[in-house]
């Protein structure tokens, strides 16, 4: 209301989807507004508070807690039949001193529970403790309903053991009955618990929230801006009901990003500062000047103390992220290569002849199909989908040159014209599918390896065909000593490196790695997404083309084995899955590495078999030296969710 | 009379909230009576037991996947733990009955290793689920190829042809299988604690992880039941063609994912019965059993597979998208 005030000059009110008045802001008073938006007088806004709560008992001792990041010791007491407000500047720690209680993120320092020691690794343990803590959360919802659910549902899930008999099955009578129950001292004008939950106004989600967390029993609840964006009579009831659990023993610490609220509502107010309890208000101090006063006043005890550093204490698990973090952040990027040098090496060591170029020649031309779908594969991701009918595509190509394919000179670039030209379509259709339709990229790409792998097998049944002697000869063929794949591969390079100065290279990369801000930046993500795909689609073509001049066949599940092994080749390669950044040299030296290892396991006579089982290890292994980092960040609470 | 109404109304409206699963028992309906009316015999009795015993296949490796799905996951090492199981207990059998006490449980229990690695990897880890899945699959298929060493066809013991080839009156065997599974499934899906806790976990895992459920538990044990049931696919269907063999489960990635899709499950996670997924697998079956009929290859089918996946999800978007408007 204040900020209508400051920055408007006429007010409408809207009451139900009609216009209810309108006025010049300063000939109307703050109450007639309410009233009118309510429709009916309104209560008092804020209820009175109880007396001090100096002499009860204190439920909640916290002390040096720390979360390695934000937190850097807080310290206080909550006491039973308190409603201890924390307010202060947006993201000082707030919002992390409310998950961290609650046992969301791991922390160091002292925390009390009536007396006793406790250390929550999960918000279940919080719930379950003997005096529970529960967390009103700040988003309901994202945080805290299941939208498309019941309301039901929602209500009883945090107690679904209550309503269960026998082996966990759930009673649904008793489970009715809770949730009318919680829900009859909120008056949710709604007698039908199967709705979604979804179908509920704001006020009502949040009192839906509030239900919930009172049925699990918590006698500690945590609130995190309880009346965000809810209407002025649901905020009135829900201070009211604020102050009714309080006055029943219930001990409430409460965020609020709203300082007025803060104050009125507040038995004691926390002004959090960088991290540490900055002052504590109680009786006339609370006011908004006092919170305010108190955070200029920390802020420059703090700049004038800064000398000392900021103390942090670093758990055994840290300190592997960080050296994890330290080297491989850094070597990731070196990574591939150094593993293909270190398996040339090996494989050179028990076999002679590693090392020359008919060895390169013969080992580029095996490697060159995965280099090839790896490389659309990148881009691909790059985008910040990914590509599965890479596998049907280089099938269909297979089969269709095997069967179709004719003769030499003009005839034969006609048809290599037409099925390059026919990959941009496929992979286009997979782009097109995927942002004007906003569909799963993997789904999509799943359903179109399914119908063009399908349609191989329409042309051809088992292995066959002819390819023309032109082809066969042109990828054996080779110019100054070097095979045409070698060649071909140098191709690729210098094509990704001019790629990657193109707009349409730039604006790919930009919408993989943020597709909100690419779009707010003029991008055309529909465009560069589809052509990225297109991109995609044309190098599996051409994987399947030089695929058929090794084996000199067409084949209908030629291309199921690239599905894999080209996704492990541009994550081995260092790109990241999700989008915006790729290397296309650490692609080709992936896909070099899972071609050797095939020789060399060839050299250990190990089955054919380990080379398929490597492939599939290599590549889970990536993948989590490039989650693990992320995961062990989050248990420490260095993200806010 | 209220009551009745209400009961009514009560059933009205679970069936439209349910219309993607009527709609996939409607269409295989209609598609079966629509052949049976242009091809004779299509309808006659061992046709029909053909048909169920197909569909058998897909449902069962359908309910594993409806779990992993509906844990907002999905899991592409279906066809090669399906034959794992089937490949390995066959190997080892050498067509034998004797010893068959001992390696199915094991080949099932390597199946439910596969799984816990699978769910260990995605919701511990959190690796994605689709590269997870699809790395396990080559790991598995690369172990297999070297355990068994070029041996890559087995004979089925004589116990599971009989099992698997029987009938109890009119019913298959495998379908009674089934039908078993499916009641358990729709289960722990609809009235126990556990199915409640996965569909939380779907919809919204922070949401579940705040209302104090331990989400990585929830998500891992469908990757277990998957590998189980793709176990015992693998072990139904060598019993009933008679042989195991290398690839015997490719046909099942799209299968089961299809199923899923077909049966109104969102691909995304929450929401979804196992219910809907049988009417699925009948669909996909009925409409692979028209091919015959057609006369035509069977690429078709993997061409009818995508088509389903593909269009089925778009209307589901698009029902979605009308919803929110």
């Amino acid at each position: 209301m204040a900020e209508v005030r400051r920055v408007a000059d006429r007010v409408t009110i809207f009451r139900g989807g009609s216009r209810v008045a309108v006025h010049a802001l300063h000939e109307v008073q703050d109450e007639q507004i309410v009233e009118e938006m309510l429709g009916r007088k309104a209560r008092r806004l804020y209820p009175e508070r109880a007396e001090s709560s100096e002499r009860r008992r204190v439920v909640l001792g916290v002390q040096g807690l720390r979360d390695g990041r934000r937190l850097k010791g807080v310290d206080f007491d909550l006491r039973e039949g308190e409603i201890l407000g924390v307010g202060g500047l947006q993201g000082q720690g707030q919002s992390e001193l409310l998950l961290t209680l609650y046992g969301r993120h791991a922390s160091h320092g002292q925390i009390r529970l009536n007396g006793t020691d406790v250390d929550f690794h999960s918000p279940r343990q919080a719930l379950r403790g003997d005096v529970g803590l529960a967390l009103v959360p700040e988003d309901r919802q994202r945080d805290g309903l299941l939208l498309s659910k019941s309301i039901k549902d929602n209500v009883v899930l945090p107690v679904l053991r209550r309503v269960t008999s026998g082996p966990g099955i759930i009673n649904r009578r008793d489970e009715e009955r809770l949730a009318r129950e919680a829900l009859a001292p909120f008056d949710l004008s709604t007698s039908d618990l199967d709705q979604p939950a979804a179908s509920l106004s704001g006020g009502n989600q949040q009192k839906l929230v509030i239900a919930k967390v009172l049925l699990t029993g918590a006698r500690l609840l945590l609130m995190h801006d309880p009346t965000r964006g809810v209407d002025v009579g649901t905020k009135a009831e829900i201070f009211e009901l604020m102050r009714i659990l309080a006055s029943r023993g219930y001990a409430i610490l409460y965020y609020t990003t709203d300082l007025q609220e803060l104050v009125n509502v507040a038995d004691r107010v926390l002004v959090m500062n960088d991290g540490v309890i900055a002052a504590t208000l109680v009786g006339d101090e609370r006011t908004e000047e006092q919170v305010l006063h108190a955070i200029l006043r920390h802020q420059h005890v703090a700049s004038a103390a800064s000398g000392a550093g900021r103390p942090r204490r670093s758990a055994g698990l840290a300190v592997i992220a960080q050296l994890w973090r330290a080297t491989y952040g850094r070597s990731s990027r070196i990574l591939p290569f150094a593993l293909l040098a270190g398996l040339v090496a090996l494989y050179a060591a028990r076999q002679s002849g590693v090392l020359t170029v008919s060895e390169l020649n013969l080992t580029m031309a095996a490697a060159l199909p995965l280099i090839l779908v790896g490389a659309g594969q990148a881009i691909a991701i790059l985008s910040g989908g990914f590509d599965l009918s890479v596998g049907g595509i280089i099938s269909l190509t297979t089969v269709i040159g095997a069967t179709q394919f004719s003769g030499q000179g003009p005839g034969l670039i006609g048809w290599l014209v037409a099925v390059a030209v026919g990959g941009a379509v496929l992979g286009g259709f997979n782009g097109v599918v995927v942002t004007r339709l906003e569909m799963d990229p993997f789904i999509v790409t799943l359903a179109a390896w399914s119908i063009w792998g399908g349609a191989a097998l329409l042309i051809l049944k088992t292995s066959g065909g002819v390819v023309p002697h032109a082809m066969v000869a042109f990828g054996n063929g080779g110019f100054a000593g070097l095979q045409s794949a070698v060649w071909l591969a140098i191709a690729l390079l210098v094509f990704w490196a001019w790629l990657s100065r193109t707009r349409t290279g730039v604006e790919i990369t930009a919408v993989g790695s943020n597709r909100a801000a690419a779009a707010l930046a003029g991008v055309n993500i529909h465009r560069r997404v589809a052509a990225a795909y297109a991109l995609s689609g044309v190098f599996a073509v051409l994987a399947g083309l030089f695929l058929m001049t090794q084996t000199a066949t067409g084949d209908p599940t030629a291309g199921n084995e690239f599905i894999l092994t080209s996704i492990a080749a541009v994550v081995i390669g260092g790109t990241v899955l999700g989008g915006g950044r790729a290397t296309m040299a650490g692609t080709v030296a992936a896909a070099l590495t899972l071609t050797v290892i095939g020789n060399v396991v060839f050299t250990f006579s190990l089955p054919a078999g380990w080379q398929t089982a490597f492939a599939g290890a290599l590549l889970i292994l990536a993948v989590l030296a490039n989650t693990l980092p992320g995961l062990i960040a989050r248990r420490r609470g260095e993200d806010v969710r | 009379m209220r009551g009745v109404s209400r009961g009514a109304n009560r059933v009205y409206r679970r069936l439209t909230r349910n219309s993607s699963i009527v709609l996939a028992f409607v269409l295989a309906f209609v598609m079966f009576v629509g052949t049976s009316l242009a091809a004779s015999g299509f309808a006659s009795g061992s046709n029909i037991r053909y048909l169920l015993v197909a569909a058998t296949f897909i449902g069962v490796v359908g309910l594993g996947q409806t779990f992993v799905v509906l844990g907002g996951g999905v899991d592409l090492s279906i066809p090669y733990t399906l034959t794992a199981v089937a490949l390995l207990t066959s190997y080892w059998s050498k067509g034998q009955d004797a010893g068959l006490w001992w390696m199915i449980p094991v080949a099932l229990a390597l199946a439910a290793l596969i799984g816990v690695a699978n769910g260990i990897g995605v919701a511990l880890l959190g690796v994605s689920p689709i590269i997870m899945t699809l790395g396990m699959n080559v790991i598995v298929e690369g172990g297999l190829l070297a355990y068994l060493n070029g041996q890559e066809v087995g004979t089925a013991p004589p116990f599971l042809n009989a099992v698997t080839q029987g009938s109890v009156g009119p019913v298959p065997i495998p379908v009674l299988i089934w039908l078993g599974l499916a009641a358990v499934a729709t289960v722990v899906l609809t009235t126990m604690t556990y199915g409640r806790r996965l569909y939380a976990v779907g919809t919204n895992r922070t949401v579940a992880e705040l209302s104090g459920i331990r989400s990585s538990t929830v998500l891992l044990a469908p990757y277990v039941v998957s590998a189980l049931t793709a176990g015992v696919a693998g072990l139904l269907l060598t019993g009933y063609t008679g042989q195991a063999y290398l690839g015997m489960g490719d046909p099942y990635l799209f299968a089961s994912v299809a199923a899923v899709a077909v049966g109104g499950a969102s691909l995304l996670g929450g929401s979804g019965h196992y219910i809907g997924t049988i009417g699925g697998a009948l669909v996909l079956t009925v409409l692979a059993g028209l091919l015959p009929v057609l006369n035509v290859s069977l690429g078709w089918v993997d061409i009818i597979y995508g088509g389903m996946i593909l269009i089925t999800v778009f209307l589901a978007s698009v029902r979605k998208g009308r919803d929110e408007t």
